[in-house]
């Protein structure tokens, strides 16, 4: 691994690029993360990183990464494939080793995110069912090495993140609306008929019990990053796929049983989203929602229950961002970690994929 | 788009003739369009004009001679295509125009089943032009025009009073008028070119110069990866050892290799003929090493295409598919040397998590 190249906060002062307004944080996160990444030698892997931004372990993979899920009792750790992959492997943080790799069925592709049940013994993954045009939540068996045990419908097509609640009973899915197929690998087939959606899955039954679509004004809004706040709404980043002269609206916010989305933000603050929200994440307490534009080279902050922007912070290609503590953890393609406005680390030549997870 | 616009394009109409422009991104960006995305979408748009006369002289006088006349009409028709096809944003997205003109790829053939049910119809009241309107864009681009052409069935244009040919017509006025749209919307006033060229901060799409060409030399860089991807590769699939190709486009026309070369060529003219111009001394040997890249590409194609077999064929045939896969070498070698390399040599940031959705 090639060294980091630290820098210390008494330092930041005299790089541009730091925010005259950064306030100086003690590095006292203890917590540790997940990011895939591409290293200095063009290969991918998975790197554990503490909340100084420092690298403890990297595990290669065999293809890009995206993200990862961790199950609730922490036995767990899968690092999904960027979409359309064929793998997810499962890892042992204490070895810092890969002990499964998990191929796809023939007729499926993941879809780059997936999360546990909430007593642990379930995985469940965003699939796409590419010969039936349609999404699967795939469900595997950590105890039986992570057979394939079944699937359900996502309730769209291109299910993309999904969640589940902290109910514990139910997923949020956002069905993304793209049609794809391996044969064409990340061709967007169906762009001019394209409907995204937001569906609720009951965990114990797979049933859809709630779903609510994009609005058609804006039927080329792909949503398809969601997190749940503390008062139980979903916080959706979408990806517009239609013109910027559109000025379509990127952050939608859904509660069970409502008709239909709503938006948050201003114009302007939508508009420097460049039509792409790469990632977005709620606080450890679930008050904040921070998403990320790689496009715009934008962090966002809101505040959730007022629904209103926090702080916004330009890091261009900033794509990953986790909770972390009481603010959070963001990086980008070039190698840089930060928290909230002050830069963490750059590890030369790395560049950080599209999301962070906490462990 | 913000009505700020005319007002900067207006500024930026007044600077660019006040004075010489220096070389940097602008200028660039001007060259770019200027000399090459605005000709190409004329030539393009002059083409579906001829494309939509030589269908009516054939449908109005149906015989072999004007069949061949509109075969050989649309066969231009789809190399101008194949030189602007990289330009997948802005105009080409607004009004669905790209789709409109080029329904691809067609997924598991589901476009296709629409054009023969239309192709073999017997009444022509649905290619009256309101009713036709209404009719999925993918029945009315030139993939359809191309069956209704080349495709089963095509015998019964010479005969006349032929249905399929009220359908050529249809298809052919779509083309014609989404192609014209097309040319004008880069070219009027205001008009994209207007927009590329009036970067800056308060410019909804581009806040400088630096963004616009870097839009411009990434849909090149993609239309790279197109070409490797979504033509070439799927033509090189099998099962259990067996060729099951997905021929690439215009395959039925009989040139679908010439078409892949134009795509190359009109997308490495965007780094060779133009970017490379930014390029620093010491940086000059990319643009060398791109052309190597390229001539090679370009060597293999016109092989293959010399051959005048159908593309399934040469899939097929031991020596072609080798070609075709030693094809992809130079292909990833010029991707690389777009996506990769040209950005920083140019002070451009491709972002690695901006660059495709996820």
């Amino acid at each position: 691994m090639q060294a980091s190249r630290r820098l210390v906060l008494g330092a930041l002062g005299a790089l541009p690029f730091v925010s005259a307004c950064g306030h100086s944080t003690a590095i006292t996160d203890t917590s540790r993360y997940l990011a895939c990444a591409r290293t200095p030698e063009g290969t991918f892997a998975a790197v554990v990183l503490n909340g100084a931004g420092e690298m403890l372990s990297t595990i290669p993979l065999p293809g890009r990464g995206h993200t990862a899920a961790i199950s609730p009792d922490k036995a767990h750790v899968i690092v999904f494939g960027r979409r359309p992959s064929e793998f997810m492997v499962a890892i042992n943080l204490e070895t810092s080793k890969p002990i499964a790799e998990i191929r796809s069925r023939a007729d499926r592709r993941f879809y780059g995110h997936g999360c546990f049940s909430a007593d642990s013994k379930l995985l469940y993954a965003s699939e796409n069912a590419y010969q039936e045009t349609s999404g699967v939540i795939g469900v595997y068996d950590p105890a039986d090495g992570y057979k394939r045990v079944g699937e359900v419908p996502s309730g769209g097509i291109g299910p993309h993140q999904l969640i589940l609640l902290r109910d514990g009973k139910t997923f949020a899915v956002a069905n993304g609306g793209i049609e794809t197929d391996p044969d064409f690998p990340r061709a967007k087939l169906n762009l001019t008929t394209m409907i995204s959606n937001l569906a609720y899955l009951d965990v114990a039954t797979g049933k859809i019990v709630d779903c609510v679509e994009a609005p058609q004004d804006f039927h080329q809004l792909s949503l398809r990053h969601i997190a749940e706040t503390a008062d139980g709404a979903i916080w959706i980043g979408g990806q517009y796929e239609g013109l910027a002269s559109d000025h379509a609206p990127l952050i939608a916010i859904h509660r069970r049983g409502e008709a239909a989305l709503e938006f948050a933000g201003t114009q302007p603050d939508n508009t420097v989203l460049d039509n792409y929200i790469g990632s977005l994440v709620s606080s450890a307490d679930h008050s904040k929602i921070a998403l990320t534009s790689p496009r715009g080279g934008i962090l966002q902050v809101w505040h959730a229950g007022d629904r209103k922007l926090l702080t916004q912070q330009s890091i261009m290609d900033v794509c990953g961002v986790s909770p972390a503590g009481s603010d959070f953890l963001a990086s980008d393609g070039a190698g840089r970690l930060w928290r909230s406005s002050d830069l963490l680390a750059l590890e030369e030549g790395w560049s950080w994929d599209n999301h962070i997870v906490p462990l | 788009m913000r009505s700020l616009i005319p007002v900067l394009v207006a500024l930026a109409t007044f600077s660019a003739c006040t004075q010489e422009e220096t070389l940097g991104p602008r200028a660039v960006v001007r060259s770019i369009l200027e000399q090459q995305v605005i000709p190409d979408n004329n030539a393009f748009s002059a083409a579906a004009r001829e494309q939509e006369d030589a269908v009516k002289a054939l449908c109005t006088s149906p015989d072999t001679k004007g069949l061949e006349a509109a075969r050989d009409s649309f066969r231009n028709l789809a190399l101008s295509w194949s030189r602007i096809e990289w330009l997948s944003f802005g105009p080409a997205r607004e009004g669905n125009r790209r789709e409109t003109l080029f329904f691809w790829p067609d997924n598991r053939g589901r476009g296709l089943r629409q054009i023969e049910e239309l192709a073999a119809s017997t009444d022509a009241r649905q290619f009256e032009t309101a009713a036709f309107a209404g009719k999925s864009v993918a029945v009315k681009g030139m993939p359809a025009l191309e069956y209704v052409l080349f495709g089963v069935g095509a015998d019964s244009l010479t005969t006349s009073g032929s249905v399929r040919c009220a359908y050529a017509v249809a298809i052919a006025a779509s083309v014609q008028s989404t192609a014209r749209d097309l040319a004008n919307a880069w070219s009027a006033k205001n008009g994209y070119r207007d927009v590329m060229l009036a970067a800056g901060p308060e410019n909804a799409q581009y806040r400088n110069h630096k963004e616009a060409l870097q839009k411009l030399l990434t849909a090149a860089g993609e239309q790279i990866q197109i070409v490797r991807d979504l033509k070439l590769k799927p033509l090189l699939l099998e099962k259990n050892g067996a060729p099951t190709p997905i021929s690439p486009p215009f395959s039925d026309a009989g040139i679908p290799f010439d078409a892949i070369s134009a795509n190359v060529d009109s997308a490495s003219a965007v780094f060779l003929k133009h970017a490379s111009r930014l390029l620093s001394e010491e940086s000059a040997y990319r643009a060398e090493s791109l052309q190597f890249e390229v001539d090679t590409a370009r060597n293999v194609l016109a092989e293959i295409g010399k051959q005048k077999l159908p593309a399934a064929q040469v899939a097929a045939d031991a020596a072609s598919r080798q070609r075709l896969t030693y094809l992809l070498v130079p292909l990833d070698g010029a991707h690389s040397l777009m996506a990769t390399v040209y950005p920083p040599a140019l002070g451009l940031v491709m972002g690695f998590n901006s660059l495709d959705g996820d």
